[in-house]
């Protein structure tokens, strides 16, 4: 009784994963070939719990092999187009979090220079943590229902236009440019405070 | 080293995936049950396991190259399938081209071998 319940019960964590159409079927026929090997091994009428597990340990985990019943394609959260673009746009959400998140302590730090910079840095760590996830959460969330319900992107648009140019040397951000930018930034943020200091009210 | 077992594991995959239906339809003139086709297949040395084989001819029925008929008579209801005309059609054509493919790749195996 035991053995027969535990071939049913993986029966149905099959079953229930497929088609209503096909789920009758499939599980008959896999009733069968269950009680076929079990026969192979001699032990058809009263099998042992040893041997039903080791037939169904053989047929795999009835995830797995309800997966190979089912259609092939949309078996994964994001697949290809959707994923390329997934990837960039996760990017440009990241790095535009970064930034902002960045600026903000930035002014903050300009702003407010007196109080506690190791707490102001923490607070930043966390909402970076933070917000980066919950901007991955939601990039994610989004493809993966353009991915689910198969939302087509322009991808017939003609890629041989679209090629990426060669980089003629090694490019690379100097780094005197890199500084130059820092002291440009730095300058503007004391020039928009002194600003604010002598004319309070405009800003 | 076990990363080289991974790959050629995968290969070796990859190789089979679409051989093993041919096989099974190789089989299916006359009809022909699950377990039945698990046993004929290992003895003629394309050993397939019944959890790819089983969904692999739902498939093929599901295609239009398989048609079934359940059986009842040993007791336990059996399901029978059989290469329908669209199946046998393409079954002929497909093993041409198998055989074709492998005496092309066979060559180039050859080749190589004679100009190591």
């Amino acid at each position: 009784m035991k053995t027969n319940n535990l071939i049913e019960r993986y029966i149905y964590a099959i079953s229930r994963l497929l088609p209503p159409k096909s789920r009758e079927d499939t599980a008959k026929e896999l009733r069968t070939l269950i009680a076929d090997m079990l026969a192979e091994r001699g032990t058809e009428q009263e099998p042992t719990e040893e041997d039903v597990r080791a037939v169904l340990t053989e047929l795999g985990h009835p995830d797995e092999l309800a997966q190979k019943y089912l259609p092939q394609q949309r078996n994964c959260l994001i697949g290809q187009p959707h994923f390329r673009v997934y990837q960039l746009v996760l990017k440009i959400v990241l790095a535009a979090t970064l930034f902002g998140l960045s600026v903000t302590l930035a002014v903050e730090l300009i702003s407010a220079p007196t109080s506690a910079i190791s707490a102001r840095i923490g607070e930043w760590l966390l909402s970076l943590i933070s917000g980066g996830l919950q901007a991955f959460a939601y990039v994610t969330l989004i493809f993966a229902l353009l991915y689910h319900y198969d939302v087509k992107f322009d991808a017939e648009t003609d890629f041989l236009n679209d090629l990426p140019e060669m980089p003629e040397r090694r490019q690379r951000v100097s780094p005197a440019e890199s500084i130059i930018g820092l002291v440009f930034a730095v300058l503007f943020a004391l020039a928009f405070l002194a600003f604010r200091q002598e004319y309070p009210r405009m800003v | 080293m076990q990363k080289k077992e991974e790959l050629l594991a995968g290969f070796v995959t990859e190789m089979r995936r679409g051989a093993t239906a041919l096989a099974v339809l190789s089989r299916l003139a006359e009809p022909g049950y699950g377990y039945q086709l698990v046993r004929d297949l290992a003895v003629g040395g394309v050993p397939v396991e019944a959890n790819t084989l089983y969904p692999l001819l739902r498939r093929l029925e599901e295609q239009g190259l398989l048609c079934s008929d359940w059986d009842m008579r040993e007791g336990k209801p059996r399901k029978y399938y059989q290469r329908t005309e669209t199946g046998t059609e393409v079954y002929a054509r497909w093993q041409e081209e198998w055989k074709r493919f492998s005496l092309s790749v066979n060559s180039l195996l050859e080749e190589a071998h004679e100009n190591k």
